[in-house]
């Protein structure tokens, strides 16, 4: 059947093709779905959220104890001091330990971490050096010196017994000298 | 025909149902950033003074009590999980710290009141406390 012919077909014989009986029912079984849908990404970007502010709050940390250990400008040469600063305090707060190879922070069994897996380091240069007025890897400009920090965190769905399990979720903050 | 009006009323009525339930469902889920957000500046707080203190230099309270305020929550249902309640044990400088508040989240809509559930939001931060300076 042409389609010329199956318009005609169904605008003058199947008079009931847009019957609204199909459609309410469609409109719900869609609400439903987009209703999932929402409901899924809000409870992600919830935990996302929690998750969040222990890497801010360890960089705030982190930054605020270089400060007072003499380290006042973000360069290179400063930068395995400012990591060795970083890395036990975001290891205290996460409740997670560095594995050895250095690509991972993992939880500690049984301390109650938040976290449902390993935080991943997953790029060489996940902890560097930006001074002042230097354009920032997420377009915005340096304020301060400081470091920009980036890991992925898994980040769990939900407590539900069907959760599709956790999303990897790449985070980075500005910690600001 | 009658059956038609008849289903149209219901496709109605369901579908109103659904937008209802989930402008309920949305504001829950907004009043759970706000307690997000509250149990975090509770756990701020507790890390610079090194435990969980309710007297005015801190101001937990305060915002509690406002942001129960905002939200028609009696503050007494508001309750505060620390991981150093008190000052006898005190987290140290660059120790962890958490703190937990749930509040209790009505599905009403005006004054049909529905049944509640409980929000709870978890804060954590490092505690600058050192005993020696205080």
């Amino acid at each position: 059947m042409k389609i010329r012919q199956l318009i005609k077909h169904l605008a003058e014989d199947e008079q009931g093709f847009l019957y609204i009986y199909l459609s309410g029912m469609y409109a719900i079984y869609f609400l439903l779905f987009f209703g999932f849908l929402i409901a899924s990404g809000l409870c992600v970007w919830h935990n996302a959220v929690a998750s969040y502010s222990c890497l801010t709050e360890a960089g705030d940390f982190a930054m605020h104890a270089a400060l007072q250990q003499g380290i006042a400008s973000a360069s290179s040469a400063d930068l395995n001091a400012v990591e060795s600063i970083f890395i036990p305090d975001f290891q205290a707060i996460s409740q997670t330990a560095l594995n050895t190879s250095g690509n991972a922070f993992e939880p500690d069994p049984g301390s109650g971490s938040p976290f449902p897996g390993p935080i991943t380091i997953d790029d060489s240069d996940w902890f560097t050096p930006e001074s002042a007025g230097s354009i920032l890897p997420d377009g915005a400009t340096a304020a301060a010196d400081g470091f920009w920090i980036t890991v992925t965190v898994p980040v769990q769905f939900g407590t539900v017994a069907w959760s599709p399990g956790t999303f990897s979720i790449p985070m980075h903050y500005f910690a600001q000298l | 025909m009658l059956s038609d009006s008849i289903m149209a009323f219901g496709v109605f009525f369901l579908l109103l149902m659904i937008i209802i339930g989930m402008v309920l469902c949305l504001g829950m889920v907004f009043f759970a950033f706000g307690v997000q957000a509250e149990a975090q500046s509770i756990a701020v707080s507790e890390g610079r003074m090194g435990y969980y203190t309710t007297d005015e230099a801190s101001a937990v309270d305060q915002y509690i009590s406002d942001y129960c305020t905002q939200h028609g929550v009696n503050a007494s249902d508001a309750t505060v999980t620390t991981s150093n309640p008190d000052s006898s044990n005190p987290a140290l400088y660059g120790a962890n710290v958490t703190a937990s508040l749930s509040m209790p989240y009505r599905f009403q809509l005006g004054s049909i009141a529905g049944f509640t559930t409980t929000i709870t939001g978890n804060g954590r931060s490092i505690s600058a406390y050192v005993p020696a300076l205080q």
